[in-house]
């Protein structure tokens, strides 16, 4: 049980949906129960969930609105108590859930910093051995002394985010709190929960944003309904998870028939019938043999293997490569060269060559689409036919003889020496 | 008493949160603390006004006006304590709600701290009450008593304000009532009179008004220099200690369902 963190056991939680506020009050007296018409329906916002946490682990939290997240991580966190289970903790809990609650908008940061310490379980002289570390990563500067209903969205953000991390603990809750400030921000916030993860701090952590979760944790759990859809490695869940997302889209556009007879009323259709099925996805190196493995500047083709029911006649494929934090590496169309494939009845194959590779060291898996027709200039949704996103990867590594980092790419590049320019004539000019 | 083993295990954090909220309070005021005696002295100012100078009262032969002033100032002192625990206590969990949701954080001690807050002013009045006594010369070890009056109304208080609080998180409507409450309270309270002057039929007003036995405590140590006397004393003590445990239990037993209420 050591190195357990955080065990559930069959942990429901019911909410009372009152039909009046009347019935409210008295179902809160004890007198509500037992009557013969309940004053309330019941609402089952999680129901027998059972897994445990390991030490030291950063565990995502997938789902959509609604799915029971948030009350999961409240029963986590023990700011709410569970129906019925238990939720056994090992180690001091920090939840941050939401950001800045305990701040009073006329006190300064200074003061409020204590004031949440106070709030937190930190009297003032515990919290002087914190408040330089708060300070500092806050990056307010002397803003620190004005009164906080001063301060921006994103300071005000940045304080309470560096009140709430900076204090020891041995387990964070977090709920969806990583998009408070700008991109330097954000970036100094991953670091910081990559070096508890160094510490051994577990952390349990909502995001909708997939990469952040892909970057951050190592393992997922996709809550659907108050249950348990999927628990697995990040990549393998959120994809399931991405992909019913997307079947839900698929049924909600069926009902709604917005567009009939259009573009994706067309890729609906083909994707509802399962008419092109893309079979199997291949690594193969300059000698056309199947490999996972490559070195920098090798060339790599990828070979897909389609099945399809229908003639297609100008269908665009599209290859994504992801490096394993989840990072967008490249994202390749083909008819942004013009290339458009005419698919038949049955089987055909396509190769994809990347010749050089430019990618820099590090696993990559690959996601494939195939879209009837592709309107580039629309970002929101491209209707593909069929997407294939397996958790297959393939590994670059470093070129023979080159240990520094070389960067997510080689760039092909041109050196030059230029001549001298004098530098009174650049002050002249 | 798992109570008052919590109340004084939690006596440093209760403190700190004491001063945070008057922190946040008078952040920004200019004459900050000052204005927690200018409620009570206008309400002072305004009794001997309208009871002893326009209307008379006379709860006694060979009462002077001084005495008279020290009576009024007797009944206000507890009443100015009392409501306001009872009204910023009521309020208090929702005020705080937030706390309740984003962290951990003992809330038994929201209303507490509300409750000492209103204390302040009472506890001021009654510093500024011993400084006119000593200048008259009427110190006397019957003083004594009255930090024992002070610790059982804080005990009464705090022992409603944990059952109050609490349904006023689902029956909203309460701080309002709470708050007429105690504007009746003030008048039907022997703040102006005393309580030999209710007329029979009358003083049951009196006798259940837990204020009355206050009130009457305070008369008796600062203006007659006497003891208290001891039955009601003890059975208000007793009633105080008894509410304190019951608004415990109440506040505890509820405290889990709270965060889902609010």
């Amino acid at each position: 049980m050591n190195d357990v963190a955080i065990s559930v056991k069959d942990l429901s939680k019911v909410y009372r949906l009152y039909r009046t506020s009347s019935s409210r009050i008295l179902d809160f007296l004890g007198m509500g129960e037992g009557a013969p018409a309940r004053g309330y329906d019941e609402h089952w916002a999680l129901k027998n969930l059972s897994f445990d946490i390991a030490k030291g682990s950063t565990v995502g939290i997938v789902g959509r609105n609604g799915a029971g997240k948030s009350t999961l991580l409240r029963l986590l966190a023990g700011t709410s108590g569970p129906t019925s289970g238990e939720v056994v903790r090992h180690g001091q809990v920090a939840a941050l859930l939401e950001l800045g609650t305990g701040f009073h908008p006329d006190l300064t940061g200074h003061e409020n910093i204590y004031a949440s310490g106070l709030y937190l379980g930190f009297d003032h002289r515990a919290m002087q051995t914190f408040y330089k570390d708060i300070v500092e990563f806050s990056e307010l500067g002397t803003f620190i002394h004005q009164p906080v209903r001063t301060y921006s969205t994103g300071m005000y953000m940045r304080l309470a985010f560096s009140v709430a991390t900076c204090l020891p603990a041995d387990i964070q809750v977090v709920d969806e709190v990583l998009g408070v400030g700008d991109a330097y921000f954000f970036g100094k916030c991953l670091q910081r929960f990559r070096q508890f993860q160094k510490e051994g701090r577990t952390t349990v952590l909502v995001s909708h944003d997939n990469a952040t979760l892909l970057r951050l944790c190592s393992r997922c759990v996709w809550i659907d309904h108050g249950r348990i859809a999927a628990d697995g490695s990040p990549l393998e869940v959120i994809i399931a998870y991405t992909e019913a997302v997307q079947a839900e889209q698929d049924r909600k556009s069926r009902t709604a028939w917005s567009d009939p007879g259009g573009t994706s009323d067309a890729a609906f259709a083909l994707r509802k019938q399962k008419a092109v099925e893309i079979e199997e996805v291949q690594f193969l190196d300059v000698r056309h043999v199947p490999t996972n493995a490559l070195a920098m500047g090798d060339a790599i083709t990828i070979r897909i293997h389609c099945h399809a029911r229908v003639v297609i006649e100008r269908a665009v494929v599209t290859v994504s490569i992801f490096r394993s934090d989840g990072i967008t590496v490249c994202n390749v169309i083909s008819s942004i060269e013009d290339f458009y494939v005419r698919l038949y009845e049955g089987r055909s194959t396509i190769d994809v060559q990347f010749a050089p590779l430019l990618l820099g060291p590090g696993e990559y898996t690959v996601a494939v689409g195939m879209y009837p027709s592709l309107d580039l200039n629309d970002s929101v949704s491209p209707q593909h036919a069929v997407i294939w996103h397996r958790r297959q990867m393939f590994s670059v590594h470093q070129p023979v003889g080159i240990a520094l980092d070389l960067g997510i790419v080689r760039h092909p590049v041109t050196w030059a020496i230029c001549a001298p320019v004098e530098s009174e004539e650049r002050i002249a000019s | 008493m798992k109570c008052l083993q919590m109340l004084i295990h939690h006596r440093r954090l209760i403190w700190n949160l004491i001063l945070l909220d008057f922190k946040v309070r008078y952040a920004g005021s200019r004459l900050g603390l000052l204005w927690i005696l200018v409620g009570p002295i206008m309400i002072l100012g305004s009794y001997l006004f309208v009871f002893g100078s326009i209307l008379r009262i006379q709860p006694m032969p060979g009462l002077s006006r001084f005495d008279y002033g020290l009576l009024v100032t007797c009944g206000l002192l507890p009443w100015i304590g009392f409501s306001e625990g009872i009204i910023g206590g009521t309020n208090s969990v929702l005020a705080h709600r937030n706390l309740m949701r984003g962290q951990l954080f003992p809330m038994e001690l929201i209303p507490v701290t509300a409750v000492c807050s209103g204390l302040v002013g009472q506890l001021l009045g009654i510093a500024l009450l011993l400084l006119v006594l000593g200048v008259r010369g009427m110190w006397g070890a019957n003083l004594l008593w009255l930090p024992g009056l002070v610790i059982c109304q804080a005990m009464f208080t705090v022992g409603a304000v944990w059952i109050l609080s609490c349904i006023n998180i689902l029956f909203r409507d309460l701080s309002q009532i709470v708050r007429l409450a105690m504007v009746l309270l003030m008048f039907i309270s022997p703040i102006a009179y005393t309580a030999h002057m209710v007329p029979h039929g009358l003083d049951l007003a009196i006798t259940l008004n837990p204020l009355s036995f206050v009130i009457e405590g305070y008369r008796d140590t600062v203006l007659f220099g006497r003891h208290p006397e001891l039955p009601g004393m003890a059975l208000f003590g007793s009633v105080a200690l008894v509410l304190l445990n019951m608004g415990y239990h109440y506040f505890m037993r509820l405290k889990k369902l709270l965060p889902d209420l609010v």
